[in-house]
């Protein structure tokens, strides 16, 4: 799949309490460009990469993925859209602990159409491998170390092969030699694929890694910084 | 008729049931002659009544046809609930308690006519139980 | 449609209610898990709270084993009073309580009774249709067994050919039921009465030969001794039933030196003359009853009381049915997490709503199979009491009442699962994915 640009316009995200958690009146990321979201805890980082995977639906305004604006769609085509076009990335991993590392990493092929199951367990061996872990594929993920988990959790993002990888805070559980691993590998494999990577982090040196540097504070873009 | 040459039926009655189900219908069977006569069964409707009796087991209650039941000189045969019966299979109808049915009975070589009240359904005994005529 | 269903065999209308009664959670169970494969995940994640998975299929478990050990023991217990009556066709006895005497006569729970006089008996056992009309005279026990006098032709009546020895051949020999407290060879003297109140040495100084034992009948006559009329009699004191100097055994008795019997068995030539003969006794001064009437009209009576206790039984399932459901809406906020991952990295609403259907079915079916288990493993265990006790061969087997019992709790609870599926995934993705 063609890696789709990103265009999000009068974005707005308003609690129930009626707090505006997210002000974006407009925001465009090109195909293939690498993003760092920064910004105090409360500045309305993770609710603006939850409102570009779709997990939160924004109170107005678009969010416009390759043409396509996701705001309005029902929540199965939401899911149907991360499951073809993105790959979430989560500061704690969210694995299952009674399946293998193969298992979670191929996790999408449990509710993918049976078509595509093989393709993605396959995918999904491919990127343990490419992350070190190639042959610990059949271990029960409760043996494997934090960095080891979030690689884990990286092949699963990729397995079905998205376009786009969004991830949140994905170093902040790592210590500092797993954390430079892991965030070159993600630009790496961003750079490789032509992938969006869009990352909320409070982790300097993987902001520093990003192509572009954009800051919040109080659900407003403060800054935005390129190279 | 329902006495002739000292024979004679009473207390005919049965449960009320709804169509298609079996009735089982009790009564008095008396003979006052001086001769041995053979209950053999009856019809009700031109559909036939069997004699059937009671049996109890494991596999829980069993009614038997019988060829027939001689109904000694002077005495008198008691059709009740758990020993004797005379059985009209698949009852066209529903019988409504308080209503009654037309039977016909054959005691030796005479048919007698026999008005069956129809009582509460699943009644172990005839209304009049437990006070004679 | 009707007559269709009435024309089946029994067995088939059985495995087609079940399986009618199955079919509901079947058809779920197709239309929620149709072209998905969430199993895998589903073992996942009762591996991972596999204690509270277990707590709960334990729950469900006992509660179904409760429900089908009830209706096995109590049909158990019918089917078992009946087959010890199976053999006492007709009884007749002096003017009374049937209850009483069906107790006496059948279960050998003796009490006081009325007699039947010589003449009487000699007009029973002499009444056109009687193959045998055996007395049964009890009163008299040893080490609690009951010591009761009858005839030979009886023995063989009630238990076939002996599984040991030979029959008792004069008045002072005794056969052995099938697990009474004495051996083929032994002798001994009769105590007056039973229980407590026996008389040890009432009878002292009057001994009985064992020759022979039964082959159990699976009745209280299997812990009893039976013994010639005869012998009663002359233990206590009374003419013999036949004229002095005479030492034989067994009819015919004369009619005015026989000394009376509590009970006559009568087993009737032909099936119909059993009911010409209770028509025939059944007059002033005798009573004749067919035990089974007596114990269907007691078990019609118990019917109500069955009918109460299967109506508590499906209740108590409904209720169970009920915790189970709640129960599963509280389990559903233990995997919620996994749950909104699955949703998160893009499942559809219809494959989240599959993982928590598939694993509320597998707890249910689990806990109901294993409750079917414990139900038969329950049932036997109190029948197996219930026989020592009583003598009574109850044999609780599970049967299609149960499996219907069983099927319909399954159907309905695997439908009702489908509230925590719905609820699942009405929850809010981000809190439970942040939880």
């Amino acid at each position: 799949m063609a890696t789709p640009a990103l265009l999000v316009e009068g974005l707005r995200v308003i609690s129930r309490e009626g707090q505006v958690l997210v002000q974006v009146d407009r925001l465009a990321v090109p195909a293939g460009q690498t993003v760092a979201l920064r910004g105090a805890s409360g500045a309305g980082k993770s609710t603006l990469l939850h409102a570009l995977s779709g997990l939160v639906r924004p109170t107005a305004g678009r969010v416009v993925w390759g043409g396509h604006d996701i705001a309005g769609l029902t929540e199965d085509a939401r899911a149907a859209f991360r499951r073809q076009t993105l790959g979430l990335i989560f500061q704690d991993c969210h694995l299952f602990e009674e399946l293998s590392a193969q298992g979670n990493a191929a996790l999408i092929s449990a509710f993918a159409p049976r078509a595509d199951r093989a393709a993605l367990r396959d995918g999904a061996a491919q990127w343990l491998a490419a992350l070190g872990l190639g042959k610990a594929g059949s271990r029960a993920v409760d043996s494997f170390s934090g960095g080891e988990r979030q690689r884990i959790a990286v092949a699963r993002a990729l397995a079905a092969g998205p376009p786009v990888i969004l991830a949140d805070e994905p170093t902040a559980a790592l210590d500092r030699t797993n954390a430079d691993t892991l965030g070159a590998d993600l630009v790496a494999l961003a750079a490789a694929g032509g992938r969006t990577l869009i990352t909320v982090t409070h982790d300097a040196p993987l902001a520093a890694r990003m192509a572009r540097t954009i800051t919040l504070a109080d659900g407003r873009i403060v800054e935005d910084s390129h190279g | 008729m329902s006495e002739a040459n000292g024979l004679r039926v009473l207390h005919a009655w049965t449960p009320a049931i709804t169509q298609g189900a079996d009735a089982l219908i009790y009564m008095d069977v008396e003979n006052t002659s001086a001769a041995e006569a053979m209950l053999q069964g009856g019809t009700a409707m031109d559909a036939p009544l069997d004699l059937v009796g009671f049996s109890y087991g494991t596999s829980g209650d069993t009614w038997t046809v019988l060829p027939g039941l001689p109904v000694p000189a002077g005495a008198e045969v008691l059709l009740e609930p758990k020993v004797l019966a005379l059985r009209w299979q698949a009852v066209p109808m529903d019988l409504v308690e308080g209503a009654e049915l037309e039977v016909m009975v054959k005691v030796g070589a005479e048919v007698l006519e026999a008005h069956v009240e129809i009582g509460a359904a699943g009644a172990t005994a005839h209304s009049h139980a437990g006070h004679g005529h | 449609m009707a007559d269709l269903w009435a024309n089946l065999p029994p067995l088939a209308q059985d495995i087609l209610f079940a399986l009618l009664l199955f079919c509901p959670g079947l058809i779920a169970g197709a239309v929620v898990l149709r072209g998905l494969r969430p199993l895998p995940l589903v073992g996942a994640m009762l591996r991972r709270f596999a204690p509270v998975n277990l707590l709960f299929v334990a729950l469900i478990a006992v509660s179904v084993g409760l429900g089908v050990g009830l209706l096995a023991q109590e049909r158990g217990l019918r089917q078992g009073s009946a087959q010890a009556a199976e053999k006492f066709d007709l009884i007749v006895a002096a003017p009374g309580s049937e209850v009483t005497v069906m107790l006496a006569a059948v279960y050998l729970q003796a009490s006081d009774m009325a007699l039947v006089t010589g003449p009487q008996y000699a007009e029973i056992a002499g009444a056109k249709g009687v193959a045998l009309a055996a007395p049964i005279a009890f009163g008299d026990s040893h080490l609690g067994a009951p010591v009761v006098g009858t005839t030979t032709d009886f023995v063989t009546h009630l238990a076939g050919p002996l599984a040991e020895g030979r029959l008792f051949a004069t008045a002072s020999e005794a056969v052995a039921g099938a697990f009474a407290p004495v051996t083929v060879g032994e002798t001994f003297s009769p105590a007056h009465g039973h229980g407590a109140a026996a008389e040890g040495d009432a009878h002292a100084g009057f001994g009985y030969m064992v020759t022979g034992r039964m082959a159990p009948t699976g009745s209280p006559w299997d812990r009893a001794i039976l013994v010639p009329v005869e012998g009663v009699w002359q233990v206590h004191g009374l003419s013999n039933g036949h004229p002095p100097g005479e030492t034989q055994i067994g009819p015919p008795f004369a009619p005015d030196l026989m000394p009376g019997t509590p009970a006559v068995l009568v087993h009737a030539t032909e099936l119909w003359a059993n009911y010409a003969l209770k028509s025939q006794f059944t007059r002033g001064d005798l009573m004749a009853f067919f035990p089974g009437t007596v114990l269907s009209q007691l078990h019609g009576l118990m019917g109500d009381i069955r009918t109460a206790m299967s109506v508590m039984a499906v209740l108590t399932q409904v209720l169970v049915t009920l915790s189970v459901v709640i129960g599963l809406v509280i389990l559903v906020r233990l995997i919620a997490r996994s749950l909104a991952l699955l949703r998160a990295i893009g499942a559809p609403l219809r494959f989240v709503f599959a993982v928590v259907w598939a694993y509320s079915a597998a707890l249910i079916v689990t806990g109901a199979g294993l409750g079917l288990a414990l139900g038969w493993v329950a049932a036997r265990a109190i029948s197996g009491v219930i026989t020592a006790r009583t003598d009574v061969l109850v044999r609780a087997a599970l049967s299609w009442p149960e499996v219907h019992l069983v099927a319909g709790f399954v159907s309905l609870t695997l439908i009702l699962a489908l509230l925590p599926g719905w609820l699942a995934v009405r929850r809010p993705l981000l809190a439970d994915l942040r939880n």
